[in-house]
């Protein structure tokens, strides 16, 4: 599905590199949900714009061989001064769906009314909150990135969110950022940990929860 | 007589005088006029008292003690007093003289249940059971109601591994009172040590029934439950109890104790890891927790990974009309040029997004800077232009394809920067979008072209292209020098950032040097043999060769240009593949 051959990755900080993969050589497994723990700064979030392909690696390559979703409820594909329907329209367009069924869909589901056709700028971040996660919603992609806070608006629209993903997972796959066992536990059936440049899977969130335990009796 | 009241007029006058000091900062002068009065007047009770109570307030214990006892000494104080020193004795850990003075308080008059209760609690305290055991059983005949010296009774008795007695007279207190939620539980405590568990059992129900939110409580019954083997009974309980009190850690750690043997695993994993996250200071919650984690066996995926799709669907999902199939005949190349599409769409309606017309500046705001610049360089040209009748069609025919290459050269980066955030997309790259800006840029100087070209020659002023293809030639290589170029100016800008500061000076340099308001036989032969080596003063020459068919300067190297065109296309493609793999963001 996805491989990561020989992949090191590391920035620059005020405090120095920061590494956070170092010639790392794993496949993530297909038809599997998984959930990625890692303390604070471990580099979670690079992970994931490396699986998506928006971030390069330093040296090696990633092999992805599926669709895969901007990063869920990310608001930023957005554009200020177009409209909720043109933005929607846009991705349609980028995604090669009917542009037309698809900014409808968007607009029944974000529930934002007269304002799916006002600029984007105008809206409460509630509003822009909501009209993120239902775009990434709307597209059927084989995978579905989601980076910890998936936490939105009131608690009805966040059980239609939960629903609506769990439905896209019965043919569908997702890699979940978190460090919210909870979260993790919710949607995913194997884990994995990454610490200090090094990434490890596990077969089960048990194992990975364990291992994961263990590094942070060792931090404290 | 009047000694006698001439006596205690003077210590009422001390106490007054002490009592006055002691109000403000004078505690140590009001204790020290005390200690004089009582120096004066020995074994006096009520000085005494003001004393003790002063060293009291000043924490003084062992003084106070000290002041007492020495009062107890010269008059017997009865009952009251003798019980004070046996506190202060025992506050200060002096044993032998808090057990003196306790034995003295209950054979003094008015001695009181509460009298035998202190005495049995420091005979407790100082391990002489059977005094302790005798004074309990005396204050409990005395108040059969006195709960502190029946608690006592019980602990003497259950220390002294007397179980049966203590179940007798834990039985008789339940007896008289049976709403005592604390004495059932003790009760049921005793039944327990006692190995009497379904009794214990009873008396822990009507214990925990009494005050229901009792953590300990239903602690002790869900244990003694789980003991003669009601797991569920005992879950119920402590389901209860977390509900009530969702925050405490124990009881989210029994639960999940006995819901693992119960072969619930997935609760019980939930609440060792809520006992775990309330208190995660204890290794212990932490330990049982993943000791669980490690012994679960082979859990089932929670999600089901890839299957046939649900029939009832809640939300109806979206896919191509084709479906997967179709989705992979149209092929990459079409998607690629879906994206690029909804690229362009979207700079053309963003372009001028904050003001009112929108697209229509998009070809108007060239038209302005032609009109600008023709006027301004008729007033020095005059007569003849080099070539055709007029100096405006003359200026068009080089300005039209200049303002494209400048605006497809410049405007490349800018585009990356504002669309940013579209990169975040995995679908879209650089590319993508340095190709989408580039197409833009080409759409409006087409269409401006079209509309100037077309007005001159209705005007009357400029004839139509004679030779189309020449002009559309002209154009194509023309934009795919300069798209090249906004590839490389893409990357030298990512890697230092002044480079857009500088590339606007070099834009300005070839108004003059790539030949748009004069030919390039005006230029002296020195300049003109390095200038033609310019790709895009050659393209403008080629252009206007479409207009004037007389025209065919001997500078013209069609094959130079689109070799070059190509090296710097493949130069630009090559920069942005050696960027993306050296990137650090």
């Amino acid at each position: 599905m996805i491989s990561f051959e020989r992949v090191h990755k590391s920035f620059r900080t005020l405090q120095g590199r920061r590494t956070v993969l170092r010639d790392a050589t794993f496949e993530l497994p297909g038809g599997r949900n998984l959930g990625v723990l890692g303390t604070n700064g471990a580099g979670k979030s690079t992970l994931l714009r490396l699986v998506a392909g928006t971030e390069p690696p330093n040296r090696g390559r990633v092999r992805r061989l599926v669709r895969v979703s901007f990063p869920i409820g990310f608001a930023g594909t957005f554009h200020q001064d177009l409209s909720a329907r043109e933005n929607a329209r846009f991705l349609a367009r980028v995604y090669g769906m009917p542009p037309g069924r698809t900014t409808d869909w968007i607009a029944d589901f974000s529930e934002l009314g007269d304002y799916f056709d006002m600029p984007v700028k105008t809206y409460s971040s509630g509003m822009f909150a909501r009209l993120a996660f239902s775009a990434s919603l709307a597209f059927d992609f084989d995978l579905y990135l989601i980076d910890e806070a998936t936490e939105v608006g009131d608690a009805r629209f966040r059980q239609k969110c939960v629903a609506a993903l769990r439905e896209r997972l019965t043919h569908s796959n997702v890699i979940i950022v978190s460090h919210n066992p909870a979260t993790i536990r919710t949607y995913c059936d194997c884990g994995a940990v990454l610490h200090d440049g090094e990434f490890h899977l596990y077969d089960t969130v048990d194992d990975a929860m364990v291992a994961y335990e263990r590094i942070l009796r060792r931090a404290a | 007589m009047s000694e006698g009241r001439g006596l205690a007029a003077s210590v009422a006058a001390v106490i007054a005088e002490a009592d006055a000091l002691s109000v403000g900062d004078g505690q140590a002068e009001a204790l020290a006029v005390l200690e004089a009065g009582l120096r004066r007047w020995p074994g006096e009770s009520a000085l005494a008292d003001r004393l003790i109570m002063l060293h009291l307030a000043r924490q003084h214990v062992q003084q106070a003690l000290d002041v007492a006892w020495a009062d107890l000494e010269a008059n017997d104080g009865g009952a009251p007093r003798w019980g004070r020193a046996a506190q202060l004795a025992s506050q200060v850990g002096d044993a032998e003289r808090a057990l003196r003075a306790a034995r003295r308080a209950v054979v003094a008059d008015g001695a009181t249940a509460a009298d035998w209760s202190l005495l049995a609690s420091l005979a407790f305290r100082y391990n002489r059971f059977e005094e302790s055991e005798r004074a309990a059983r005396e204050a409990v005949s005395r108040d059969p109601g006195h709960r502190s010296a029946r608690r006592l009774l019980a602990s003497i008795l259950m220390r002294l591994d007397r179980n049966e007695e203590l179940v007798r007279d834990l039985r008789e207190a339940v007896a008289t009172e049976p709403c005592d939620a604390a004495l059932r539980h003790e009760l049921g405590c005793a039944y327990a040590v006692a190995g009497r568990l379904a009794e214990a059992r009873q008396e822990g129900r009507a214990a925990l029934d009494l005050e229901p939110a009792n953590l300990d409580y239903a602690l002790f019954l869900s244990g003694i439950s789980a003991q003669l083997g009601h797991a569920e009974e005992a879950i119920e309980v402590l389901r209860g109890i977390v509900q009530r009190a969702p925050d405490d850690a124990r009881a989210h750690y029994s639960l999940a104790h006995l819901l693992w043997g119960q072969g619930d695993q997935d609760a019980a994993i939930f609440h060792a890891a809520q006992a775990a996250s309330l208190n995660p200071a204890d290794l212990g919650y932490r330990d049982h927790y993943v000791a669980l984690l490690e012994q679960r066996t082979a859990a089932p995926p929670v999600a089901r990974g890839k299957a046939s799709r649900t029939p009832a669907s809640l939300f109806e999902t979206l896919s191509d009309p084709e479906g997967e199939a179709g989705r992979r005949a149209r092929g990459r190349l079409d998607q690629w040029g879906g994206i690029v599409f909804a690229l362009m769409l979207r700079e053309m309606r963003t372009r001028h997004a904050n003001t009112r017309l929108g697209f229509f500046w998009a070809i108007a705001e060239p038209l302005l800077h032609l009109s600008v610049l023709a006027v301004i360089f008729s007033i020095f040209n005059r007569g003849h232009p080099p070539l055709g009748e007029d100096w405006f069609f003359f200026y068009a025919t080089g300005v039209i394809p200049f303002l494209m290459w400048s605006h497809v050269t410049s405007n490349g980066f800018h585009g990356l920067i504002s669309n940013a955030m579209v990169l975040q997309i995995p679908a879209i790259s650089r590319l993508d979008v340095l190709l989408a800006n580039a197409l833009v840029d080409l759409v409006i100087a087409v269409a401006m072209g079209v509309v100037m070209f077309w007005s001159f020659w209705l005007a009357g002023t400029g004839p139509l292209p004679r030779d189309p293809l020449a002009a559309v030639e002209a154009i194509a290589v023309l934009w795919l020098f300069a798209f090249g170029l906004s590839v490389i100016n893409a990357t030298v800008e990512t890697v230092n950032g002044s480079w857009l500061k500088i590339w606007p000076s070099i834009i300005r340099l070839q108004y003059f040097t790539a030949g748009i308001f004069y030919v390039p036989q005006e230029m002296p032969y020195w300049l003109r043999d390095v200038l033609v080596f310019n790709p895009l003063l050659q393209c403008l020459e080629w252009f206007r060769t479409a207009f004037f068919d007389q025209y065919a300067p001997p500078w013209l190297d069609r094959r130079y240009t689109v070799i070059t065109t190509l090296v710097v296309i493949m130069a630009g493609f090559a920069s942005e593949a050696a960027l993306r793999r050296r990137q650090v963001r």
